[in-house]
């Protein structure tokens, strides 16, 4: 067992010079206020032991994350802990150091393991070497087990059963039993053997849904297959070959027979070459029917018939045109005579237009004259009222006369002249469209003889002959239709029946399709066993039955190590109940829990140990124990199960920090004297603020005692400590 | 399997739904062990292991048949006890499996290092008795192709028939219902 002898502290949390502390009795107790260096004193043992996984999120402590291990007032960071320890073979001892090494910006660690002849192991190797020492115990193992440290113990008495479960297996040494089926339960390799089904479940399923699919369109490539004339039977590559066979005769003969050269056509030897054959021999079928020979006539024939058509079709309408003419000029004539007339009468307007106008010049100057006399006379005196202003010869009444002439004579004949122009000018105008209306007519006659003279030689052209003033092209032309329509008329049955013929072979180049689809859907399906055929899928299958193999192997395992692990916690357990059902009576002295029993069963999932802690009526005690007793329960099972052994049976020392939180005075007590008994055979290293319960240490704790007196903390110099007077 | 025999006992499924079918298939694997050389065979219809074969140069066999279309089968206490049963006379339990899917097969398996309850087909593979399902898949696939009209027609009538003309013993045999006015 390994006993601490001495350890000195430089620069670790909230130590700054060298401190150090001798463990020569039985216990030795740190007293003293809050922040004086109680803790930073058993955590620098701690991490003297374990190094860096003191702290972090794998602690399972909460303070521990973010835990700084240098001291925050010293720089650059110096940390030195120097711990000898006691073992089997001698003392020994270990120096951890955290330090910033010149040129570098992190922190370093180093330790150095002095062993009992002398020998000095650094690094790695002496990491190995103080593992042997500790004889595997983990990290949490100690926290757990030789370091009572609050939130770890808490773990015991968790309403959390799986927290509970945890800690106490810990607390029996059985964390890597636990760690390791911890580990194959969080690998999952069933869960996972089963997700890997599932994937492939998936894959087998979309498989079948494209076999099903394939299926459904070879049902119907089938059935279209029937209704071309080919029965279930026949629907295979053999009659696709036979068909393609016959179509590559009937071509060639039909070929031959329209002496057309449509060019060679291989004859497929497998049904793979089905789709190339198609396409050539459809190919062919459509080049034949455009280059038919007797087509060629009856294009031609086709193009001069309708060249006839347009003709007949253009005399008729030039015809029409020359009939609109000599009507409209026969209706202009019955209007108006004729041409000769309309303009000798726009002659005679034009006369009588001229006369009309001089009168009305001749009027219309006299009219000025006595206009001007009146406004003379109304402007001169009224001597010269009967005056004549032209020859002033005087006359009665002049101005009144004057105005009666003008407004009855001249006045009324001017009117009647100017009505007459008028009427003679719109006569005039009515002649002139006439007139221009007969010019119309004459004007389009020259035109329609030319197109006559044009369409004669086109007719002539299209007939190959002259045309005389004796022909009648028309009847000519229509003629000529006839033998053009008798003559379409055998080409158009000819050529129906050879593309009879065609269209004959091309529904046998039809059978050749369907034949060659259902050979295609048949060939999609079989992919399907291509599939299992493939050096992939074998290989996916023998890795499933290898995963097979693996995942019982594994179980194998958990169940090996479940049962070592149920057996290790049963003996354990019967070992230490007994104990810690003492120490629990004598911390608590609860009159209701005359027994506490620890008990544990198997978790058939994980294999793990699962643990209730009854009375002795089988009840549950978390939920009715008080803060106190489930504090004491906690100690009693850390204490007795310390006692007893587990995985600090390597340790022979506890750490307790702070054991008598939440407890009250008569708690303390017995506190003090149980610990007396765990004194017996193991060393206690025990720091306390509780100056009621120091005082129960003071009293009950018959063993020798060292006691360090944590008086005060400043930065500079850190804890200030004393030994007692 | 392929995907003709696939084909053949989906359309089996379809017709006579899931209980008729494993019945079906049972049968056919009784004519499978047939073919296959099996001077003795016996059928169970109802009561004990589904299919008892026997070759003095190939061996015993005593198959308890399981069909599904799942990733799964259950394998009973009662059919661990009948096969343990008919291995104290000296017959090799087998189980076989027919996932009716393209990509199964028909398995054989060794149902002696099996645990009762829920079996996920794909954990069956190591226990395969590789030689006996190349001797008996073939011959299957043959029973299904040569009687499915009759089975699909007729289904266990059918089928009992056959298996009595193959000089196969048939215990609980279906009963024909009496043909008569419907």
């Amino acid at each position: 067992m390994l006993i601490p002898i001495r350890m000195t502290v430089r620069g670790f949390r909230a130590f700054t010079t060298p401190r150090t502390f001798e463990f020569p009795s039985p216990a030795t107790i740190l007293s003293g206020g809050n922040h004086f260096g109680k803790s930073s004193t058993l955590n620098a043992l701690e991490w003297c032991l374990f190094g860096d996984q003191c702290k972090g999120k794998e602690t399972n402590i909460r303070e521990r994350v973010g835990w700084k291990i240098e001291n925050q007032h010293l720089e650059p960071p110096d940390v030195q802990v120097e711990l000898i320890l006691s073992g089997p073979d001698g003392e020994f001892t270990l120096r951890r150091r955290l330090r910033m090494p010149p040129k570098k910006r992190s922190l370093v660690e180093e330790l150095e393991l002095e062993c009992p002849d002398g020998k000095v192991v650094k690094g790695a190797a002496a990491e190995q070497l103080l593992a042997q020492r500790l004889g595997s115990s983990s990290f949490r193992d100690f926290s757990t087990t030789v370091y009572q440290h609050q939130e770890s113990i808490r773990g015991i008495v968790t309403q959390e059963p799986t927290v509970r479960n945890d800690a106490i297996d810990r607390l029996l040494g059985l964390s890597d039993f636990r760690n390791l089926l911890s580990g194959i339960a969080g690998a999952n390799p069933k869960g996972r053997q089963k997700q890997i089904g599932m994937k492939f479940d998936a894959f087998e399923t979309k498989v079948t849904t494209a076999v099903g699919m394939v299926q459904r369109q070879l049902e119907e490539t089938r059935r279209t297959a029937e209704n071309a004339g080919i029965p279930p039977a026949r629907q295979t590559e053999k009659t696709g070959l036979e068909i393609a066979r016959r179509v590559t005769q009937d071509l060639q003969q039909f070929a031959e027979a329209m002496r057309l050269e449509p060019g060679p056509i291989d004859v497929p030897v497998g049904w793979r070459d089905l789709a190339a054959f198609q396409t050539k021999a459809q190919t062919q079928i459509t080049t034949m029917r455009g280059s038919l020979p007797d087509q060629k006539e009856q294009s031609a024939l086709y193009t001069r018939q309708t060249a006839i058509s347009g003709r007949i079709t253009d005399y008729g309408n030039l015809k029409t045109r020359q009939d609109e003419i000599g009507k409209g000029v026969r209706e202009l004539d019955a209007m108006h005579d004729s041409l000769q007339r309309v303009n000798e009468r726009t002659g005679e307007i034009a006369r009588r237009l001229k006369e009309l106008k001089a009168k009305q010049k001749e009027i219309s100057g006299r009219q000025q004259v006595i206009v001007e006399a009146i406004t003379f006379l109304e402007t001169s005196g009224l001597e010269q009222l009967n005056r004549c202003p032209v020859c002033e010869k005087e006359t009665e009444e002049l101005l009144p006369t004057l105005r009666r002439k003008l407004a009855e004579a001249l006045q009324g004949k001017l009117d009647e002249i100017t009505n007459a122009i008028t009427t003679l000018g719109t006569e005039q105008e009515r002649l002139k469209k006439v007139t221009e209306a007969y010019a119309t007519f004459e004007e389009r006659r020259p035109a329609l003889l030319g197109e006559r003279k044009q369409l004669d030689k086109q007719v002539a052209e299209l007939l190959k002959r002259e045309l005389t003033k004796e022909d009648d092209p028309v009847a000519l032309l229509t003629a000529e239709q006839a033998p053009i329509d008798a003559r379409l008329g055998v080409l158009k049955n000819l050529i129906e029946a050879r593309q009879e013929r065609l269209t004959e072979i091309e529904r046998e180049l039809g059978k050749v399709h369907c034949v060659r689809q259902v050979l295609e859907q048949g060939d999609k399906q079989q992919v399907i066993e291509r599939i299992k055929e493939s050096s992939e899928y074998r290989e996916l299958n023998e890795a499933r039955d290898r995963l097979v193999w693996f995942v019982d192997d594994i179980e194998a395992i958990k169940g090996a190590v479940s049962k070592a692990s149920h057996e290790e916690a049963g003996r354990k357990l019967g070992a230490a109940c007994a104990t810690i059902d003492s120490y629990f009576r004598q911390l608590t002295r609860n009159p209701a829990v005359k027994e506490i029993v620890l008990q544990r069963k198997d978790d058939t999932k994980t294999g793990r140990n699962v643990y209730d802690i009854t009375d002795q009526d089988g009840r549950e005690l978390m939920p009715i124990l008080s803060q106190g007793d489930l504090n004491a329960l906690a100690l009693a099972i850390f204490l007795g199960l310390a006692s007893s052994g587990g995985p600090s049976a390597s340790m022979g020392f506890l750490m307790l920090d702070d054991p008598s939180q939440s407890m009250g005075s008569e708690h303390k007590v017995n506190l003090a004297e149980v610990l007396n008994q765990v004194c017996g055979n193991r060393r206690l290293l025990l720091a306390t603020m509780d100056r009621e319960f120091l005082d129960c240490l003071q009293s009950r704790l018959t063993k020798a005692k060292t006691e360090y007196i944590f008086e005060d903390w400043t930065p500079s110099a850190g804890p200030c400590i004393r030994l007692p007077q | 399997v392929t995907t003709e025999l696939y084909w053949l006992l989906t359309d089996l499924h379809a017709r006579h739904g899931r209980y008729e079918f494993g019945k079906i298939v049972q049968k056919l694997l009784a004519i499978g062990f047939r073919f296959a050389g099996f001077p003795h065979i016996v059928e169970r219809g109802v009561q004990g292991v589904d299919v008892d074969a026997a070759d003095d140069s190939i061996g015993r066999y005593s198959t308890e048949v399981k069909t599904t279309q799942k990733a799964a089968i259950s394998f009973a206490v009662k059919d661990r006890k009948g096969l343990a049963a008919r291995q104290q006379d000296g017959y090799q339990p087998v189980l076989a499996v027919l996932r009716l899917s393209p990509l199964s097969d028909l398995l054989l398996v060794h149902a002696a290092p099996l645990r009762c309850g829920r079996l996920q087909i794909a954990s069956l593979g190591p226990f395969r008795i590789n030689d006996l399902e190349l001797r008996i898949q073939p011959c299957f696939a043959r029973a299904v192709r040569e009687h499915f009209e009759g089975a699909l027609r007729e289904s266990q009538f059918y089928l009992d028939r056959v298996l009595r003309e193959y000089g196969i013993e048939v215990t609980d045999p279906v009963t024909p219902l009496p043909r008569g006015p419907r």
